[in-house]
């Protein structure tokens, strides 16, 4: 479960970046949030990854402070963020490896990693090949793996399908509705309005540092997300 | 368009870290190596004005022509600051007699302790070593750098040729190192020229440009250099690698490994073993005197009748300085002068080729070092310009060679003046007019010691000195500029061929490169 | 944790091709310079033995007559070299591999062979290689380490779990500093090889123990480096400036700190010239000189007639008794110049060195050097133990020639005592035992290098904006 109380964050030449936000993702929950380029949504992700520490409030994963036992809570979290250039000396594998390794997870053999490659999609050839030569879509893919051989309840995706093509983008929500099955809270930040409507439980709109506007899936059937989303964007509705 | 793309390039430098972090490391290194080397200057030439004017003094004293030994003085070279070459390498002086002949000799090297890094920090030196790393440093992104940032690809995207492109990239990067270089200079010099004892005459301008000249050809080379790496490199972290490696490889090792190779291919004997070959020959040498003197035994000699006298050994007649003695004494000196001094004349010239083997096998060594060095661009711009501030070795060992001609001049003067196998060598006295032994002891019997005292003479206070006026001078002709600089020619035409080379090898290597992301 | 980061360090800069160059460099180079090292050091050796030869033959031989030349006798040492310098060959200037003993005075005699190497850098030996290479090698393995990471995103994804920064940290430094030690003791490894193979005893203990120390301070050199540029990658953010500051200070420690400590040295504690030195002297000697002559001349001991031969005996013992308290003021005059030149000599060249040891750069020279019996305490104990043997030759040899300027009469000399050239001691110079070698405070300094960086490092990481 992911969650922000009063989540606040000043930097010290004065500007509010984010303005007691409150946000909770339940198990099983894919929450989108969505905003233009410097509304917060980013900030978001890195208080909840303690890249950056909050001036007030608390982010929380599965209950644990993030501030206040930043290791403890990275346990309990995936990271999928945007445009990851990995190691591209490494194959998939061997960076998919690292990552596992990292999260904690020593026993894998080569067919588990072979396995969540298939999952997201990537062709076999490119298991053992160098990630340098890969294309921006399998890299992408590639990190969505990495995210998932984690195993982790909370996962966090900043920006997942900027610079995909339909298909990959559609490929990569067919992922994420799986990961969902499996009972992971998700928080995924997006431009993506289209994709959102699609696959999100719930979608928050940030505009600079505020949460100013959630819907749930189903209040969405009745609303033009389109619309809301412009209307937010150009200062219009509350 | 050509002087568009340049004017973009050098604007994009000059805004840059690496061009302000650049310009205060020039700033402070040629501030550093000017204060530093001028000071060192002005005491090498205190102690050079001093040598000349105490070797003078000591000249002038001469009684007798054996007391004519000069000591010659080398003038440090007045761009040595600029360029140190090998001036500190040899001796600043060098004795000239009749029995010593002027051979290489090392001179005495700076006592300075942890000389570790750069034995001599002279501006041709730091332009070396360090523009030559900056210019690799502006250059190494000048096409890897734009290429991952998309901005060549948007370049090419206009009426633009690929040459054009490449012309002004290099021109807005050596347009970018030229402040650098002669800000330095400038810096540089105006230290000199706060020295009282430096002054630059028009020839020491005119080296002094043509060094600059050389080095902006020298930093140019490098500069190609790091466009050709970095075009044909995919992206700008490996470039700068490259470049690393190329200039630890080309500016630091190669220079450095041609020496090493260049002892291995020609190994010289030490010096000292030349100077065992010597003492052997003197060996010989002091046996033939004693033979000599055993068969002319030495006759009686009595001290009261000898004043003023100074021999090499009290048993042998080889004669320095003698005021007066008895008729048969002052004879078998006399012969014994002509086989001695003669003798040790001969062994001194067979030493002097000994020596002079050592010599040439020293620059023969030293020859193979330049040519295995010209395989790199920085060995090539430091030996012209040594040959421009006058500091290369064949200047230096000129000095060498032209003191053993003044010697010969010297001892030409000498026995034209008829002062050398003669009398007037060791004594001011006329031998022939001399009274013998007996016949003083006779004065002394009838005439008393007052007598024998007025025969004798006061001794060689009362001896006034040679007439020297017209002993040949001192006065090597210093080189002309133009041969000077003719002897640069070849060093400085390869560099300028390099540049040609690799323009042109850079101008292929794009014609035919990618220049997508 | 600290080794699932280690060892993808490693298995990554394997792959790089800075890697490659470093090692290529390194494998060349190293062994290369020993072995050419190791080719002069024969040559050395053997021109040496055979001058020495000569020396002792012309000692035995050495006519009495012959010492017409004795005011300027004088009797050259020459300095045996050891084993230990492949690595390091030391510098001419600092160290008088020629000394030249004379009644007055031990100078320099001639060095070995000018213009063998006109090296900007002097020569190539292990200790340039280690020492300008290596360590700009170091600070290219790590300048990036920090911000390549940052500026491709992996630094996010690696802190994204459960990785402190200390932790990041130590994985990078020990998987960076791994594969950077590893071309290093390879080449080592190979030239020490290359040493035996080309005949050297490189298993005799005295040189293995110092082979082992050079190798030691050389991996903590470079780790300071490598911790420099680690240091400097955790404090910018982008790798454009890590590149510029990197370098600067590579510069700045390696070329600059030294010479500036020499500098500094000459302007704080200036010394007279040589020059200035050795007229002070002459002029005392000469002056000794005047009065030592008149002082005989006055006691009558210039016969005006010819002597009898054991009249001749006595007169010589006569004029030594009176000549003798002359001959020890010029002694004591000229030690007494000497002795103060070469002390404020000694305290410049000691502030200079301390003041160079500061940085590492200079430290490690020192150590190498010292290890090497290249090095400023070889120096002066070579010069030392010359002064020792003059002082016996002052006794078996010197104070039995006496030279005397009599003033308006001329130059005259005589032998005191009978010399027995065959007695006369040669020159020996004590070896030394490498634990003695060991400058531990130039290891200290090393040490304190390392250990401020890595504070300092891990410091500038904990507060290192990753985004």
């Amino acid at each position: 479960m992911i969650e922000a109380k009063n989540l606040s964050k000043r930097y010290e030449d004065g500007v509010l970046a984010l303005d007691a936000l409150n946000l909770q993702v339940k198990s099983g929950e894919i929450y989108c949030l969505l905003g233009a380029n410097g509304a917060g949504k980013t900030t978001t992700i890195n208080l909840f990854l303690n890249f950056i520490e909050p001036t007030a409030g608390q982010a929380l994963i599965n209950g644990i402070d993030v501030e206040k036992d930043p290791l403890e809570a990275k346990r309990h979290v995936a990271y999928v963020s945007e445009n990851v250039m990995l190691y591209g000396n490494f194959t998939a594998r061997q960076n998919l490896d690292f990552f596992a390794r990292l999260g904690g997870k020593r026993n894998l053999k080569r067919e588990d990693y072979y396995r969540v490659m298939r999952e997201v999609g990537l062709p076999e050839k490119a298991f053992e090949q160098r990630v340098k030569d890969f294309s921006k879509g399998m890299r992408q893919k590639l990190g969505i793996a990495i995210g998932m051989i984690k195993d982790a309840p909370a996962l966090l995706l900043d920006e997942p399908t900027s610079g995909l093509d339909p298909k990959a983008a559609a490929e990569f929500l067919e992922t994420l509705m799986e990961l969902q099955k499996q009972n992971k809270a998700i928080l995924m930040s997006t431009h993506d309005i289209f994709r959102a409507k699609e696959v999100a439980d719930r979608v928050g709109i940030m505009k600079e540092g505020r949460k100013v506007m959630e819907r749930t899936r189903e209040e969405l059937q009745f609303e033009n997300l389109e619309r809301l989303y412009l209307d937010y964007m150009r200062g219009g509705i509350q | 368009m050509i002087w568009t793309i340049a004017r973009k390039q050098l604007l994009n430098n000059l805004l840059t870290y690496k061009f302000l972090v650049g310009l205060v490391l020039c700033l402070v290194l040629f501030s550093l190596s000017a204060v530093v080397l001028t000071r060192d200057y002005e005491e090498r030439l205190a102690a050079y004005n001093s040598a000349v004017s105490h070797h003078a003094a000591t000249v002038r004293q001469a009684k007798v022509y054996s007391q004519i030994a000069v000591t010659v003085d080398r003038r440090p070279a007045l761009l040595s600051p600029v360029c140190e070459g090998f001036e500190k390498r040899f001796a600043t002086s060098a004795d000239v007699s009749y029995t010593v002949i002027p051979t290489l000799s090392a001179g005495q090297a700076e006592k300075n302790a942890l000389m570790v890094t750069l034995k001599s920090i002279d501006l041709v030196a730091i332009i070396q070593i360090v523009l030559g790393l900056l210019a690799l440093l502006f250059s190494y992104d000048s096409f890897s750098g734009e290429r991952e940032r998309g901005v060549l690809a948007l370049t090419l995207s206009n009426r633009v040729s690929r040459g054009a492109v490449l012309l002004g990239q290099y021109l807005g990067g050596t347009l970018t190192m030229l402040p650098l270089l002669l800000i330095g200079i400038a810096v540089a010099a105006l230290i000199w020229l706060t020295s009282p004892v430096i002054s630059f005459h028009p020839s020491d301008w005119l080296f002094l440009g043509l060094i600059t000249l050389v080095s902006l050809i020298y930093l140019s080379a490098l500069f190609l250099v790091g466009m050709i790496i970095s075009i044909l490199t995919r992206n700008s972290s490996t470039s700068l690698v490259m470049v690393l490696f190329f200039w630890v490889l080309f500016v630091i090792l190669i220079p450095n490994a041609a020496a090493h190779l260049a002892y291995d291919l020609r190994p010289i004997q030490a010096k000292y073993v030349a100077d065992a070959q010597t003492r052997e020959l003197r060996r010989e040498l002091y046996k033939r005197i004693d033979f000599y003197t055993s068969q002319h035994p030495r006759p009686i000699h009595k001290w009261e009748f000898i004043k003023g006298r100074s021999v090499y050994s009290g048993r042998t007649p080889y004669p320095i300085m003698i005021y007066f003695a008895p008729r048969e004494v002052m004879l078998w000196e006399l012969e014994g002068l002509k086989f001695c001094l003669q003798q040790d004349m001969d062994y001194a010239e067979k030493g002097g080729a000994l020596y002079r083997d050592y010599e040439s096998s020293l620059a023969d060594q030293a020859n193979i070092a330049a040519y295995l060095g010209k395989l790199s661009p920085a060995r090539l711009y430091y030996d012209a310009c040594a040959v421009f501030a006058g500091t290369d070795s064949s200047n230096l060992l000129k000095f060498f060679a032209d003191a053993r001609d003044y010697r010969r001049a010297l001892i030409g003067y000498v026995q034209d003046k008829n002062g050398l196998l003669s009398a007037a060598y060791f004594t001011p006295a006329d031998v022939e007019k001399l009274p013998t032994t007996a016949d003083l002891d006779a004065v002394k019997a009838e005439r008393g010691q007052a007598a024998v005292d007025s025969i004798i003479g006061t001794g060689w206070d009362s001896v006034s000195a040679l007439d020297l006026r017209d002993m040949p001078n001192w006065d090597p002709s210093p080189e002309q500029a133009g041969r000077r600089a003719n002897r640069a020619l070849p060093n400085a035409g390869i560099l300028v061929f390099l540049n040609l080379l690799f323009f042109v090898g850079a101008h292929v290597a794009f014609l035919r490169a990618d220049v997508r992301a | 944790m600290i080794w699932i980061i280690a060892q993808k360090e490693i298995r990554d800069n394997l792959l790089s091709l800075r890697f490659l160059l470093l090692f290529l460099l390194a494998v060349v180079f190293i062994p290369a310079s020993l072995y050419t090292n190791y080719r002069a050091y024969q040559a050395r050796l053997s021109d040496q033995q055979q001058v020495e030869k000569s020396n002792r033959e012309y000692l035995r031989n050495l006519q009495v007559t012959q010492i017409f030349t004795a005011a300027n006798f004088a009797i050259d040492i020459y300095w045996p070299p050891s084993p230990a310098s492949v690595f390091a060959e030391g510098f001419e200037d600092i160290h008088p591999r020629h000394l030249v003993v004379g009644k007055n005075s031990v100078e320099y005699g001639a060095p070995l062979a000018v213009g063998s190497s006109m090296g900007l850098f002097g020569s190539i030996d292990y200790l340039f290689v280690v020492e300008f290479v290596f360590s700009l090698f170091a600070i290219l393995m790590s300048f990036d380490a920090i911000t390549r990471e940052k500026e491709n995103g992996t630094l996010r994804s690696i802190l994204a779990n459960a990785v402190s920064r200390p932790v990041l940290a130590t994985g990078k430094l020990v998987g960076g500093y791994v594969t950077l030690a590893l071309p290093l003791v390879v080449s080592f490894l190979v030239g020490l090889l290359t040493l035996q193979l080309s005949g050297m005893s490189v298993f005799e203990p005295e040189f293995l123990a110092r082979a082992e120390w050079v190798l030691v301070s050389s991996l903590l050199y470079i780790a300071v480096f490598f911790l420099l540029g680690l240091l400097v990658s955790s404090s910018v953010s982008s790798t454009y400036a890590a590149l510029v500051l990197s370098l600067a200070v590579w510069l700045t420690v390696v070329l600059v700190l030294p010479r500036a400590g020499s500098l500094a040295a000459q302007l704080w504690r200036p010394v007279k010239s040589d020059q200035v030195v050795w007229l002070e002297k002459l002029s005392a000697a000469n002056a000794i000189e005047m009065e030592k002559g008149k002082a005989v001349q006055d006691a009558g001991l210039f016969p005006k007639t010819n002597p009898s031969a054991e009249e001749w005996g006595k007169l010589q013992k006569r004029r030594s008794e009176v000549a003798a308290p002359f001959e020890d003021r010029a002694v004591q005059a000229i030690r007494r110049i000497e002795g103060d030149y070469r002390r404020r000599k000694a305290e410049q060249v000691d502030l200079g060195l301390t003041l160079a040891r500061l940085s590492p750069a200079g430290a490690f020279v020192n150590f190498a050097t010292e290890m090497s019996d290249t090095g400023i305490r070889a120096a002066d104990r070579f010069t030392n133990d010359a002064e020792q043997y003059r002082e016996v030759l002052q006794q078996e040899l010197f104070s039995k020639i006496l030279r005397y300027v009599i003033p308006g009469v001329g130059i005259t000399m005589g032998l005191t005592g009978p010399i027995n050239p065959a007695t006369l001691s040669e020159f020996r110079l004590a070896r030394v035992r490498a634990r003695d070698s060991v400058a531990g405070v130039d290891i200290a300094i090393l040490l304190s290098w390392f250990l401020a960086a890595a504070v300092l490092t891990y410091g500038a990481l904990a507060r290192y904006d990753v985004r």
